[in-house]
């Protein structure tokens, strides 16, 4: 367990005195003093003194000074003698004070001229008490004791003020928070450099008026941010508002305000303080998110529609009931198998090989199906509807024709035609070309012309012309069904 | 809940009944297999279809070619908006209906009150909204 307290620590009574009964402050005092009778005096007239506890360490050379006073005491106070041997008070006096300036110095000497009373005063000394009259000495020591006491309390209370001020500060700029007050009397606004950053601004001595800050604040979101700050004043209720801020620049950013009204004594109003926080890419996110949403939206009627289109047409086409879930399955996995894909290229279209070696995976085995042609990338929309081309020929391949004989071939390739190649029409887009694509089936049964036309061939010759602008030749040749699509590049089909 | 006994709340009576086989109706849209199945509904009603156009080039040479009485208007072909399409339909007086898989908020702004089929739709929506919107 972690413990967040010293138990040998004693307790104080809310006045800030040690309470209880035997409880003494403890004083360490360092006593520089070469003569045993006056140090023994000294320690008489100390342990005369209620409520302390003296621990007192005498030393009488320079050496053994400087030792005590460089290990840092701790010492609650220093008497010294005057006049030593080796060593004069007022060297070890400028010692204590650079090494321990918060500790009382008091001079304990038999002899000590006015001049060297003065001097040792300007130099820092607490006090002197001459040995003649040691009787001083219990008066000189609390008094310093106290005084001591009262500043380095004062002096702790001010360091920790100030490192919590920096605690506070660096916690602000950590979490890129700007803060702010307003004065209510004369509309006066001072703000961190942080808070001016949020609103483009690089000095926040340039914002120091309400009205100012306002001229910032997007137009259309200004009555909104008074009616809110006015809301918090009148009410008391912690302000937490979002804005639109143009920048000296332009641009729009949004910012987030948190405050609180503050009041006088007699509960009026003078002033709002809190602290703004740059939300502008928040936003840009809840936007996307919002489009993502719509997108999504768009996306599954569309595709329900699509599943319900495939559906009827199906089901018109098939020979029986019984036929129809096979063929209606087998349409749906090739949606979904479509859109797998297109979700792992992040819907950012497919190439034309990927979307043949979807199709033709499941057949591609002892070499029966090759595939070839240059790089052509699709949008989307088309590479679905060539995907679900390509599925109907496969389909139509593996029951009826080259892929349900053991010796059938397909062949899928492709080439990029140039504008004045023979099957290239002069594209609505200019003579950009065109993609000229090939499937043949070889080695399979005789092949018989369908005496109607079947979701397949509908969605090829009609669907797939229409919508790639192309055109579309599908023969049920009797050696095999051959198709040929001449699609007009543009930048849903285009060369890579 | 069985077959057959499903509650249809209809907010407007059907109108199959009423003949539409003399109409011609243009389609503009994008998808083809959704096309394909407009082309169906409207070919068992007897109507003539001409399209489908699915870009706003497309749809405006049609326009442009005449030739029909009412359109089915997808709000969204290829990622552009129907906007100039609906436009030159209004100006051409020529009646039309929004197929559209957004809600309401995707129709063109000045075109907010047209009739709107949402999408996926059933065959007598489109025939219904037909029969109610043909130009009289």
């Amino acid at each position: 367990m972690t413990r967040l307290l010293d138990p040998s620590a004693g307790t104080l009574a809310s006045d800030g005195t040690p309470a209880g009964r035997g409880l003494l402050i403890p004083c360490r005092v360092l006593l520089l003093e070469d003569n045993g009778m006056d140090a023994d005096l000294v320690r008489e007239h100390l342990l005369m003194i209620d409520d302390h506890d003296f621990d007192i360490q005498r030393v009488d050379t320079r050496q053994s000074f400087i030792d005590a006073v460089a290990n840092g005491g701790p010492y609650d106070l220093i008497l010294s003698d005057f006049d030593l041997p080796d060593f004069d008070g007022m060297s070890a006096l400028a010692i204590a004070r650079e090494r321990l300036p918060r500790v009382p110095f008091i001079f304990v000497s038999g002899m000590l001229g006015e001049e060297n009373a003065i001097e040792a005063l300007k130099k820092g000394a607490t006090d002197y008490v001459v040995k003649l009259r040691m009787e001083r000495l219990q008066v000189v020591v609390r008094r310093a004791l106290v005084e001591a006491r009262d500043r380095n309390e004062l002096a702790d209370k001010r360091q920790a003020l100030a490192e919590s001020e920096a605690r506070l500060r660096f916690a602000l700029e950590a979490g890129r928070l700007g803060s702010w007050e307003l004065t209510l009397a004369d509309n006066r606004l001072r703000v961190s450099s942080i808070c001016a950053a949020n609103l483009g601004l690089s000095d926040p001595d340039k914002l120091t008026s309400y009205d100012q800050l306002l001229a910032h604040v997007h137009p259309e979101d200004r009555d909104y941010q008074q009616a809110m700050v006015q809301q918090a004043v009148n009410s008391g209720s912690p302000l937490d508002m979002e804005y639109r801020t143009i920048w000296p620049d332009g641009s729009v950013h949004w910012v987030q305000v948190r405050g609180r009204a503050v009041y006088d004594r007699d509960g009026t109003p003078t002033g709002l303080a809190g602290v703004s926080l740059n939300i502008t890419d928040r936003k840009k996110a809840e936007e996307r998110q919002l489009l993502l949403l719509e997108e999504l939206n768009h996306r599954v009627k569309n595709t329900l529609a699509m599943v319900q289109s495939i559906a009827k047409q199906t089901l018109r086409a098939a020979p029986s009931v019984e036929a129809f879930p096979d063929a209606f399955q087998s349409r749906l996995r090739a949606l979904a198998q479509a859109h797998d894909l297109l979700t792992r290229r992040q819907w950012q279209g497919a190439s034309l090989s990927e979307i043949a070696a979807l199709t033709l995976e499941p057949h591609v085995h002892a070499g029966r199906v090759t595939v070839g042609g240059p790089p052509v990338n699709l949008t989307t929309g088309v590479a679905v509807s060539l995907h679900l081309a390509f599925h109907e020929l496969a389909t139509n391949a593996a029951k009826y024709g080259a892929l349900s004989a053991e010796n059938g071939r397909v062949e899928l390739d492709w080439e990029i035609a140039k504008p004045d190649q023979p099957p290239v029409r002069a594209g609505k887009d200019g003579h950009a070309g065109a993609l000229v694509l090939r499937w043949r089936e070889s080695g399979g049964p005789p092949v018989v012309t369908p005496t109607r036309r079947g979701f397949g061939s509908r969605l090829i010759e009609r669907g797939l012309a229409h919508e790639l602008e192309g055109d579309v030749a599908l023969a049920f040749d009797p050696a095999g069904v051959r198709c040929r699509l001449v699609i007009p590049l543009s930048s849903r089909v285009s060369p890579q | 809940m069985p077959a057959g006994d499903s509650p249809v709340v209809a907010s407007e009576p059907a109108v199959t009944d009423a003949n539409i086989s003399d109409l011609t109706v243009l389609i503009v849209e994008d998808e083809p297999l959704i096309a394909m199945s407009l082309e169906d509904a409207l070919l068992d009603q007897g109507v003539t279809c001409l399209g489908p156009a699915g870009s706003v080039a497309a749809a405006l040479g049609m326009i442009e070619a005449g030739g029909f009485d009412i359109a089915l208007l997808d709000v969204n072909l290829r990622g552009e908006r129907v906007d100039a399409v609906a436009d030159r339909l209004a100006a051409a007086g020529i009646p039309f209906i929004f197929t559209t898989g957004h809600g309401a908020e995707g129709l063109p702004d000045a075109h907010r009150t047209r009739p709107v089929i949402g999408k996926p739709f059933r065959d007598v929506d489109i025939t219904d909204a037909l029969v109610r919107h043909r130009p009289r």
